[in-house]
């Protein structure tokens, strides 16, 4: 059972189709890609699995349950989290404080949730290497940094299905190699993750299946390997050398 | 058949006066996303302006029309955009709200001054006053006839324009995405000024039609509220909507004029119940309205920004504040003392709002309205003893303050599921309709049940006024002024203290963060109307509190005492002092609570007692009236508050220890001299406030680094690495390197820069307009 | 640059709090400083003989002595006196009271004082809403209270009494407050009398319309309807008709009148009987009611009879308004010395005139009168045991006599019309004369009354045994 299913996923604004029958599934311990040109409805297919949307058509089932009517909070709370691509920092707190808040927010679910918030903190912080800047204002440090605070963030919830959107841009070169290495180590641990990212290479690097969109409608699935050569893929997105 | 053809008509007349006044709101609200808590204001401004040129320099009728609704209306709202409106882009929405509350207040104060309003003036009606027509046997004033036909072409008329003109294509979608109407070679900014123009045209043209609706003698308070009930209609049209908010008017006239016609006339409540109407639909309105779909931080970056002392510091300056006030009390005379206290209840009051707003982002815009209800809870049950023996005891003071709690809760759950100006909407509504129906619950009914008469507000048939005797705890009587007045003290630090722990715990936290990103929050698996229910009834409990002890403090309390203007005085002034602060709240509230009015009534006395300089210091009374509205607009400029900027400049001279002992040794001295009479009081706060203001200035002068300064001025390539790094210094560097101001302005703004052009963005309304928070600080590397 | 606005930005903000914390601690001093500085010995040596219309002058020079109470030293008697001008929705409202006894204070001092005490006066502005909190400071400061009227004086009667601070008020509103201890009234309107002149003048005047009225009632029962009661009670008995016609408009103000004005066509109203005060709310009610086709005879308190509701008048939508009175009006002035010498007094200091600063100067020169009756013995025991004595006072013909003592209201009154921008007395006919009945003192029932009153027909909700009683 993937522990992400989305199937049939349709989204109409006014007139215009943002999403059309669009199907995606994400296994535990693996990462799976989410690429095509901008304006190609990936932001608004997270938006429709995490809830922020709701589909004009199609369902969203997290380990196996569907969860199409529920709200956002209630979505994560069965293990979904995610980052944004126009990034959703708490701007008025600290690096630390941006990844503490998430432990608060999972301590309040319930009393069978409850974390050592401090105690975990620390352990992200180390995990995706922000100690140096855990004391800054979230404002005050570059874009590459604060994605990665959006992913410390999300790890905090402790998900089992983490969705990133674009997680790479921003980021340097190094910063880029070492953030592909975590993900790796993150779904060897068992966690499902799914990737909206522009850099072909991390995709491609660290990608075990990918889903290619273009203007609302799949055109491919498949491993690197399938996509990259797949002609209609190349005509519609990567047509331009990457 | 005849009575209803009557009513029905002027139903539909009083729906087309809503429908005027409302759809200036809808329409400035949809191009630039501010609610215009002055349009009514307006109104009022330009049926003055008419009165002055029509009936007073008695210029023809067309032309006094052609100055005033083409001349000086949009010239109004124009200079309203420039001048005001375009510098709230990137601030709070209780910022955008409270800029327009000012105004309001502001406008009518101005106008009062101008227009003294003890002198009647009448706006005669078009035709005269009385020239009728007939339809269907039903007499209706040809005058309401033409209000009622400019009212649908109105209707008619704005709708063609938003949906078959360029320029109203490009106004309907300024306020979505201005970045992708900029792309599209269009230009926000004058589709906004142009709106605003529209908008004053729009009031004015109001004002001149409904005055003589309403009898023709011009009024600043009535024209002014109108907004008020207009509020009801645009918020039936979602604030977006033309044709449904003038369906939403019409429903609300035909209403009022059939509960006139056909409710019994001696059921006592039917009046009050007509009167509070717009309220009750508003609220009715919130409840059905569909669940706002989750917004990310909407803005790349408020203004505001406020630090968080720690527990320990905000200790410190509790005892300090209660010190602070034992030492004030030796200065005043006996009978000042009373004044002060009710200063600081409505600090108190304030507080609520430093928990709501500062803390959580959202609104309560009758804050002091909430007072109302745990006054009503202790009056009702809180009093033992008779006359001067009365006291009130303390268990009931927590009842009335959790019964606060609870309404606060049930009021604003409709509101909760929506974006945050509907909450201060329906808070709105509840405060107007607490004081027009409530607090007018003063004839005593049979309950239906019980057998016994009761009435929520009065001390006996008729009186509108509650008397409410102080505290007493066992051996502790707040008979005493002092001792009241230092308890008073105690409560709020204890308040104050208790905020800044929670905002430090856990829960602020999660406030904090729904406050930035409500998305974020929510996919973090946080459930935001349980939070915002909860922080609401928290913040709701405090107001009640604060409102129980304002009573106590005024010995007696009229619903005039719980008036709506007090709460939008209270918030306002409390986000100049800034909102973030718990001594914002304290500044806020004095200022609110007695410090204006007492500055207004002291010159006024001045004037009277003084007839050689009558005009001086009438003038000044003015000024003073005028002064907190000018202020209020503008915290546009300085969202984060004044109380910041002061703790900031203190927070550089940290370890300037020399400046810091001096200055307590001056105020020391000041102090001194005050008490032993050789300077006067109003030296004393006016040196006090000097000293306060110029210490810091001494303290940059003389600090280490800015001797260093002075000796070498730093190169930019030097630039930000031993200095904190500015935003003028940022502004300098981008000059240096050459880096133009398009971008810099797009960044500003939220505009997507890297979205090539032709490529449609990606339709993320989830997320709003705005790249990331610190997604503009490198978008070349985007953009590959 | 920056650094200068943040600068100035702050400083207004602080200045701002410095001027309210300064204005907390002197507004007293403000106001104290001001009464006392009228010492002119130059016109005070030829008053000795001075009169107010036809009474003798209370005021001269003397040598009363003694700090006998609160408020009274050697040489000043502190006095506390105000209105509700400050009110935000109706600026100005009532301070022709205060600028009566401000210009009565200096009138009084100007020829020495009371018995050579100067009396200083605490001006105190109620605003409405602030009326304890005025209250409480009078508390500390005054003697007594002289001429003050704030319409929600019920509020700060507790306070009154709890300071035992004596008072002639200008007007009284409250029920408790009507029939207070402690308080004497020159025109004296307790809840359980009710001067009823006007019904049976109408009665007789208008004998047709007084078959179908009503009155224009308001949402704020306090303002209007507890007197509406009253007044039905008396119109009944002098033979009115009620015709309910069901109209009750917003205090505040309606949006459009005309709906109203079709239920009073719609029943067939021929006598309106009001006592809003003048201003836009009523302006539109009688405009609409004009417009409606329907003319009826409208019968006011006095409380209308303003320059502000002539100046209304330009078109003559007014001209059936006919107003109460019991005090001979303004435009009298040329024949009536007592309301010249009010004016006179009132113009002297700059002040706006009205009916009410009449009343409230009539108060003022109860008080002193008594006052310098009580001499070196200025107490406020001697005032009240005083005062209770004073059965027939017309203010040195301000006014109809009536019974401080008793607290009962004048046997008399007489109409007064509107025609255009001008008042005049309508009847009776005699100008300055009043029209007098003994059955106009209308004994009203005990359920309209809004309290309960012992036998010595005092308000009992704030009665104490710590209260000054009137001793012989």
């Amino acid at each position: 059972m993937p522990a992400l299913e989305a199937v049939d996923i349709t989204v109409t604004f006014g007139g215009s189709v943002a999403l059309d029958e669009v199907h995606i599934a994400a296994e535990p311990g693996a990462v799976t890609g989410l690429i095509g040109p901008n304006g190609a409805g990936k932001t608004t297919l997270f938006n429709v699995i995490t809830g922020l949307l709701s589909p004009t058509g199609g369902r969203v089932s997290i380990h196996g349950r569907d969860v199409t009517g529920l709200p956002p909070s209630r979505r994560a709370r069965l293990g979904l989290a995610r980052t944004f691509q126009r990034l959703e920092l708490f701007t008025s707190l600290s690096v630390r404080d941006n990844i503490r808040v998430a432990g608060d927010i999972r301590n309040a679910w319930g009393r069978s949730h409850r974390i050592n918030v401090a105690a975990e903190a620390e352990r992200v912080i180390e995990l995706t290497g922000l100690g140096d800047v855990a004391e800054m204002d979230v404002s005050d440090i570059p874009t590459g940094r604060a994605r990665v605070v959006e992913v410390a963030r999300a790890l905090m919830t402790q998900p089992s299905v983490l969705l990133l959107d674009e997680p790479a841009a921003g980021q340097t070169e190094r910063e880029t190699e070492a953030f592909g290495q975590m993900l790796g180590r993150l779904a060897d641990d068992g966690l499902a993750v799914c990737l909206v990212e522009h850099d072909m290479a991390l995709v491609m690097q660290v990608c075990a299946t990918i889903h290619v969109l273009d203007y609302g409608k799949q055109l491919a699935v498949g491993p690197p390997e399938q996509v990259r050569n797949d002609p209609a893929v190349i005509a519609a997105y990567l047509g331009a050398p990457a | 058949m005849h009575l209803f053809i009557t009513y029905t008509i002027f139903g539909l007349v009083l729906g087309g006066v809503y429908g005027i006044a409302a759809s200036g709101l809808v329409l400035t609200y949809n191009t630039s996303g501010i609610f215009n808590f002055a349009h009514g204001a307006e109104a009022m401004l330009g049926a003055f302006v008419y009165w002055e040129v029509r009936f007073n320099l008695h210029w023809p009728a067309p032309l006094a029309l052609l100055v005033v609704l083409g001349g000086f209306g949009p010239l109004m709202g124009w200079l309203l955009y420039v001048g005001i409106m375009r510098g709230l882009r990137d601030t709070a929405e209780v910022t955008k709200v409270i800029v327009t509350v000012a105004l309001m207040l502001g406008m009518l104060y101005l106008s009062d001054w101008i227009w003294n309003p003890v002198v009647p003036r009448t706006i005669v009606q078009f035709f005269g006053p009385t020239s009728n027509v007939h339809i269907f046997g039903a007499m209706v004033p040809t005058h309401e006839l033409i209000a009622l036909g400019v009212a649908v072409a109105i209707a008619v008329g704005l709708r063609l324009f938003f949906y078959r003109t360029r320029i109203g294509v490009v106004m309907r979608g300024a306020v979505d995405d201005a970045g992708l109407l900029q792309l599209n070679g269009h230009n926000p900014d004058r589709a906004a000024a142009l709106s605003w123009a529209m908008g004053s045209f729009l009031a004015v043209l109001a004002g001149i039609l409904i005055t003589p609706v309403s009898g023709g003698a011009l009024e600043s308070n009535a024209l002014t509220l109108l907004v008020l009930d207009a509020i009801a209609a645009a918020v039936f049209g979602r604030l977006r909507s033309v044709p449904r908010t003038f369906v939403g008017a019409m429903v609300l006239g035909l209403a009022n004029n059939y509960v006139l016609a056909y409710f019994p006339s001696s059921w006592s409540w039917t009046s009050d119940f007509r009167v509070s109407l717009p309220m009750i639909v508003l609220f009715a309105v919130l409840v059905v309205l569909p669940q706002d779909r989750l917004r990310g931080a909407t803005i790349l970056r408020t203004r505001e920004r406020f630090r968080v002392p720690s527990v320990r510091t905000a200790a410190i300056a509790g005892v300090c504040l209660v010190g602070a006030v034992v030492l004030l009390r030796q200065l005043m005379v006996d009978s000042d003392v009373t004044t002060f206290t009710v200063g600081l209840t409505f600090s108190i009051i304030a507080l609520s709002l430093t928990l709501l707003t500062g803390y959580a982002g959202e609104m309560n815009l009758a804050a002091v309205s909430f007072g109302a209800i745990g006054t009503l809870v202790v009056f009702h049950n809180g009093i033992v003893g008779q006359n001067v023996g009365a006291r009130t005891t303390l268990q009931w003071i927590v009842v009335g303050t959790v019964v606060t709690a609870v309404v606060g809760g049930i009021v604003a759950l409709p509101a909760l599921r929506l974006r945050g100006l509907y909450l201060g909407l329906a808070t709105l509504a509840f405060g107007v309709f607490l004081t027009d129906m409530v607090l007018m619950d003063v004839n005593p009914h049979k309950l239906p049940l019980l057998h016994t008469k009761f009435s929520l507000f009065s001390a006996g048939a008729g009186i509108g006024s509650l008397v409410m005797p102080p505290l007493k705890i066992g051996p502790l009587d707040l008979t005493d002024g002092t001792t009241f007045l230092v308890s008073v003290a105690v409560v709020f630090a204890v308040i104050g203290v208790g905020l800044v722990a929670l905002r430090n715990s856990s829960y602020g936290r999660r406030l904090t963060a729904m406050k930035d990103s409500p998305a974020a929050s929510a996919t973090l698996g946080q459930n935001l109307v349980k939070l915002k229910v909860s922080v609401f009834m928290l913040s709701a409990g405090i107001a009640g509190l604060g409102g129980i002890l304002m009573s106590q403090a005024l010995g007696s309390v009229t619903s005039g005492n719980f008036d709506i203007f007090l709460s939008l005085s209270l918030i306002m002034l409390t986000v100049v002092a800034g909102i973030g602060y718990v001594s914002g709240a304290l500044f806020g509230g004095l200022l609110a609570g007695v410090g204006f009015a007492l500055v207004v009534s002291t010159f006024n006395n001045l004037a009277n007692n003084h007839a050689g300089l009558h005009g001086l210091y009438a003038t000044i009374a003015h000024i003073a009236a005028v002064l907190p509205a000018l202020i209020g607009v503008g915290v546009g400029q300085n969202p984060t508050g004044s109380v910041h900027q002061i703790v900031d400049g203190y927070r550089a001279m940290k370890d300037n220890r020399p400046v810091l002992v001096g200055g307590a040794v001056v105020e020391a001295v000041l102090y001194v001299l005050a008490l032993v009479g050789a300077i006067g009081n109003w030296w004393f706060a006016v040196l006090t406030a000097v000293l306060i203001m110029v210490l810091p200035l001494v303290g940059q002068y003389t600090s280490p680094e800015a001797v260093r300064q002075r000796a070498a001025e730093v190169p930019l390539e030097m630039a930000g690495l031993d200095a904190p790094y500015t935003d003028e210094l940022r502004a300098q560097l981008d000059h240096a390197l050459g880096i133009d101001d398009v971008a810099r302005v797009d960044r500003r703004r939220g505009v997507t820069v890297a979205a090539a052009p032709g490529v449609p963005a990606d339709p993320t309304p989830a997320t709003g307009p705005g790249p990331a928070a610190a997604g503009g600080a490198s978008p070349s590397r985007r953009s590959r | 640059m920056h650094r200068l606005r943040w600068w100035f930005r702050g400083f207004t903000a602080v200045l701002a709090l410095g001027l309210l914390a300064a204005a907390c601690s002197s507004s007293r001093s403000g106001t104290a400083s001001s009464g006392n500085a009228t010492t002119s010995t130059s016109s005070s040596s030829s008053s000795s003989s001075k009169t107010f219309g036809t009474l003798a002058s209370p005021c001269g020079p003397g040598s009363a002595k003694g700090a006998t109470e609160q408020g009274v030293t050697d040489t000043a008697i502190h006095i506390g006196y105000g209105d509700d001008r400050g009110f935000a929705q109706s600026p100005g409202l009532d301070q022709e009271m205060g600028d009566a006894v401000k210009a009565m204070i200096k009138w009084c001092n100007d020829q020495g004082g009371i018995l050579g005490r100067q009396i200083v006066g605490d001006f105190y502005d109620a605003a409405i809403t602030q009326v304890n909190t005025v209250m409480q400071q009078a508390c500390k400061t005054d003697f007594m209270l002289v001429g003050e009227g704030w319409a929600l004086d019920e509020a700060a009667e507790g306070t009154r009494l709890g300071c035992n601070l004596a008072a002639v008020p200008g007007f009284t509103v409250g029920p408790d407050a009507a029939n207070a201890p402690e308080m004497y009234q020159a025109v004296p309107n307790p809840v359980d009398y009710l001067p009823a002149s006007p019904y049976y003048e109408a009665a007789q005047l208008f004998p047709d319309a007084v078959t179908k009225f009503d009155f224009i009632h308001t949402t704020l029962a306090s303002a209007t309807e507890v007197s509406y009661n009253k007044d039905e009670e008396a119109a009944l008995a002098a033979g009115w008709k009620l015709a309910n016609c069901g109209v009750t408009i917003n205090y505040f103000g309606e949006p459009n009148y005309q709906p109203f004005a079709q239920k009073y066509v719609n029943c067939g109203v021929k006598l309106i009987y009001n006592n809003l005060g003048p201003g836009p709310v009523l302006f539109g009610m009688l405009q609409a009611i004009n417009q409606a086709g329907v003319k009826p005879i409208y019968i006011m308190e006095t409380n209308d009879y303003t320059t502000q509701m002539s100046a209304w008048n330009t078109s003559g939508i007014g001209n059936q308004i006919y107003v109460r009175d019991a005090f001979v009006p303004i435009e009298e002035a040329g024949k009536v010395k007592a309301v010249q010498d009010y004016v006179n007094a009132v113009n002297a200091t700059g002040g706006k005139t009205s009916q009410l600063g009449q009343q409230a100067a009539s108060n003022f020169l109860l008080w002193a009168t008594e006052a310098k009756a009580c001499g070196s013995n200025l107490t406020r025991q001697c005032m009240i045991n005083n005062l209770s004595k004073v059965h027939n006072w017309t203010g040195g013909g301000l006014h109809a006599p009536a019974d401080p003592g008793n607290n009962t209201p004048p046997q008399c009154g007489m109409l007064l019309k509107l025609t255009g921008t001008t008042w005049s007395q309508f009847f009776p006919k005699t100008i300055g004369q009043f029209d007098c009945n003994s059955k106009y003192l209308f004994k009203i029932s005990s359920k309209n009354w809004g309290t309960t009153l012992n036998s010595q027909r005092l308000a009992m909700k704030f009665l104490s045994a710590n209260l000054i009683t009137p001793k012989s």
